[in-house]
């Protein structure tokens, strides 16, 4: 397989999952609020999105595994700056919220959070390495 | 780190993607190993000699 049909394989798996886990956190949501399910059927309403959770992250391991060396250095990298960001944040801001008067933060936003921070990181770094198309 | 990849591409005019075919690796890393912006590890340098029949040597030049 080349590197762009991985590459195209990587991206529509990577759409169809988190098309499926904004729907999930969304149908966990409405779950939560409603007073007519029982707790049960709430816990797997909010189960639902983990497993999207971990096939996006198993899809973007096999991904960077599958890629040539330069090019999984690359994403790696920016898989790394993402995981530095997202701990940097969520364990400055869990001291304060744990012993001072800082709003809560829900974990929950530590994975937008990661990939947030890897998009902009990838794109920084694509751009500094002169490649084009998504990596 | 300076290389010789472009000329002895060129000698045989493949182009980048022909290359980065007959190596298996990606057209951005034969691109980048070209530029020197990118180091080639150890076994992708060898392939790189193997198929030009030369030695490392000749064909990356360490700068230290």
């Amino acid at each position: 397989m080349t590197t762009q049909q991985k590459i195209k394989n990587y991206r529509q798996s990577m759409l169809f999952l988190s098309a499926g886990y904004v729907i999930g956190v969304m149908a966990a949501a409405v779950a939560g609020h409603s007073k007519t399910l029982s707790p049960l059927t709430i816990y797997i309403a909010a189960i639902i999105p983990t497993l999207f959770i971990f096939a996006i992250l198993w899809v973007q391991w096999k991904f960077v595994k599958s890629l040539d060396e330069y090019l999984r250095a690359i994403h790696t990298e920016a898989m790394i700056i993402g995981s530095m960001i997202s701990i940097a944040v969520a364990g400055s801001w869990g001291l304060p919220e744990m012993l001072a008067d800082v709003p809560h933060l829900p974990v929950f936003y530590v994975m937008p959070l990661y990939y947030l921070a890897f998009a902009v990181s990838i794109t920084v770094l694509k751009k500094r390495a002169k490649i084009t198309g998504c990596i | 780190m300076k290389n010789r990849l472009k000329v002895l591409r060129a000698e045989r005019d493949w182009s980048q993607a022909v290359l980065a075919e007959h190596l298996n690796v990606s057209r951005q890393t034969v691109n980048a190993i070209e530029k020197g912006r990118y180091d080639p590890s150890l076994p992708l340098a060898f392939k790189i000699a193997r198929l030009f029949g030369q030695s490392i040597e000749d064909i990356f030049e360490d700068e230290a």
